[in-house]
């Protein structure tokens, strides 16, 4: 499978009338931890949908791995990338088990049963996010944070060399968003897998990610490495509020003083 | 899970088998089960010397008049049941039956055209050809309302069903304001019965089962997959438009059918279900299987109990909503609401 990213000219979205995305071109690089920061309705979920071909763009084009991502099946890119929503809900009590051995539907027949390989993926991904141990039990019964990481155990069930977090972390506390971005990163270092991440904290971001990309009101306001993107003036321009960045033992912390008009 | 599944699987087979054998003995001339037994095996193997020694009568009885209605009855409970499944997961409502998209007002709604027409052109299924043209005519209107840029969402599609079947209720309202002397066929059409069905109903009942229960096999899966959201769902490489769009079809043309050739009759497709559910879990294509069963047992058990055990003939939509009602209120509150159920 050759994996090179994505390539995205001159991306287009509105919803009616409603501009969501304009002219976004960029390039974003396999084996890499992308953050996707900006401000609400700046058009980070659209862009994201527009990865995942889940939305056609209405002007531009879109390359994923090399080909046009039209002309995959919605198997084949299901079959390379995975997504993990902000929120998460299941009708039924469909226990985690099921719910993480949903993440081989891409790989499985019509009528055929999970095979040992489903299992084993299924394991790992079980493993890796700590769940194994209500495995049983109803995905209805769960807290919040433990949702998430069946939710997030599905989609490295899924097993695609491409990750996509949609605000994953919004509503759980530090230590299960630290653990889900630890989990992402060693993804990325350990095995050259690529993760796309649609983050509200901007600490968390330049902690974890490769490159940043920040929305504004549907436009490519920057593209870069965290210490090159994250700016004053960036946050001026784009969040209206007034940064001050410094560096701590060699990490990028941000600080924010206030609103500024 | 497995074991046990295999083990609810059985029971429900012997159960439905044993219910239709003791059914087939109730009623005005009681016959042993073991007389029923030989009839049914003289009948279907095609061997009449085995009905040496019955009353002549005893074969008719069984074979020709109390077999087709109860396999009828045990056909619709298995339909609208695997219908109810198909409806509360696609529909991702807990309250969702096979009635849910007003196929039951629009088979109605034919029903009484046919009814207060006369119309006999078909015979014995004149009256449900036209409540299936009616049901089929409204699950038309209400998937083509109900689509947004090709995109079917389960909110607009209830509202959609709601809308349409509060319309033809008024229809229905002016057409007993119409029908004057026969307005009491029309009633006891609405509220359901099994009463003189014939082979040819089992036939049709029976084939649009198979057919429905093979579509839900195949898109089973996807339907456990479409519990998660459609944004999640098409992540994981589903249409969920369409998926959604073939699923209710084939689950609303099983309930048409059966409608059609049963009348209203309520709450089977929505307790049913749920109780399975307890049982064997969530997972649609085990969920679907049983419902098979259970669907067919307690239609078969509460048509049985209408025709042979109440002192006067009850019509069985009356009765399914008489006890299946307040039974979904116990459920209700023992689950401590909906999110359990």
């Amino acid at each position: 499978m050759v994996c090179n990213g994505w390539r995205l000219r001159g991306v287009t979205y509105r919803y009616g009338a409603i501009s969501a995305l304009r002219e976004v071109t960029v390039d974003l690089a396999p084996a890499l931890f992308h953050g996707v920061i900006g401000p609400n309705g700046s058009g980070k979920t659209t862009l994201l949908d527009i990865l995942l071909g889940l939305r056609r763009p209405l002007a531009g084009e879109v390359w994923f791995d090399g080909q046009p991502i039209a002309a995959y099946g919605r198997r084949e890119l299901a079959q390379r990338m995975a997504l993990v929503p902000q929120e998460f809900s299941v009708d039924f009590d469909y226990t985690v088990t099921d719910v993480v051995t949903m993440g081989r539907h891409p790989y499985l027949p019509r009528f055929g049963a999970p095979g040992e390989e489903d299992r084993r993926a299924v394991e790992r991904a079980m493993s890796l996010l700590d769940i194994a141990a209500f495995a049983d039990r109803p995905v209805t019964g769960l807290s919040g944070g433990e949702k998430q990481r069946v939710v997030v155990a599905r989609a490295l069930a899924q097993d695609t060399p491409y990750l996509l977090l949609d605000e994953a972390t919004a509503s759980l506390d530090i230590r299960h968003t630290l653990q889900i971005l630890d989990t992402a990163r060693r993804l990325v270092t350990e095995e050259g897998r690529t993760v796309v991440a649609v983050l509200h904290d901007c600490n968390l971001a330049a902690a974890f990610c490769d490159r940043l990309l920040v929305l504004d009101r549907g436009r490519l306001a920057a593209y870069g490495p965290p210490a090159e993107v994250l700016t004053p003036a960036l946050f001026a321009r784009v969040f209206g509020v007034e940064a001050r960045l410094r560096r701590e033992e060699g990490r990028l912390r941000l600080d924010f003083v206030g609103i500024c008009c | 899970m497995n074991r046990r599944f295999v083990f609810v699987v059985f029971a429900l087979a012997a159960a439905w088998l044993a219910g239709v054998v003791v059914a087939s003995g109730m009623g005005y001339i009681q016959v042993a089960p073991a007389e029923v037994a030989r009839v049914l095996a003289a009948r279907l193997l095609g061997r009449p010397e085995w009905l040496a020694g019955l009353d002549r009568v005893v074969p008719l009885v069984v074979f020709d008049v109390r077999l087709p209605r109860i396999l009828c009855a045990a056909l619709v409970g298995s339909g609208l049941a695997l219908a109810g499944v198909v409806y509360q997961g696609v529909l991702r409502n807990p309250l969702a039956d096979p009635y849910t998209l007003g196929v039951s007002t629009g088979a109605a709604f034919g029903a009484a055209v046919a009814l207060l027409g006369n119309i006999d052109a078909v015979a014995v299924l004149s009256v449900p050809l036209f409540a299936f043209a009616g049901a089929v005519g409204v699950l038309a209107v209400v998937l083509w309302l109900a689509s947004v840029d090709g995109r079917l969402h389960a909110n607009t599609l209830i509202l959609a069903g709601i809308v349409v079947g509060a319309i033809l209720a008024a229809g229905i309202s002016f057409l007993k304001y119409l029908a004057d002397e026969q307005v009491s066929v029309i009633i006891f059409w609405l509220m359901g019965s099994f009463a003189s069905r014939s082979w040819i109903h089992v036939g049709v009942v029976l084939a649009a089962v198979l057919a429905g229960g093979a579509v839900i096999f195949a898109y089973g899966r996807d339907l456990d997959i479409l519990a998660l959201g459609d944004r999640s769902a098409e992540s994981l490489g589903l249409d969920a438009a369409k998926v959604r769009r073939r699923l209710l079809v084939a689950a609303s043309l099983v309930a048409a059918v059966c409608v059609s050739v049963s009348g209203i009759i309520g709450f089977v497709g929505l307790i049913v279900p749920h109780l399975m559910r307890f049982v064997v879990g969530p997972d649609s294509r085990r969920l679907a299987l049983v419902c098979l069963g259970g669907g067919g047992i307690l239609l078969l058990a509460a048509d049985t109990v209408s025709r042979a055990v109440l002192p006067r003939e009850v019509p069985v939509g009356v009765l399914t909503a008489l006890l299946g009602g307040p039974f979904f209120c116990y459920l209700f509150r023992r689950r401590r609401g909906f999110r359990g159920l």
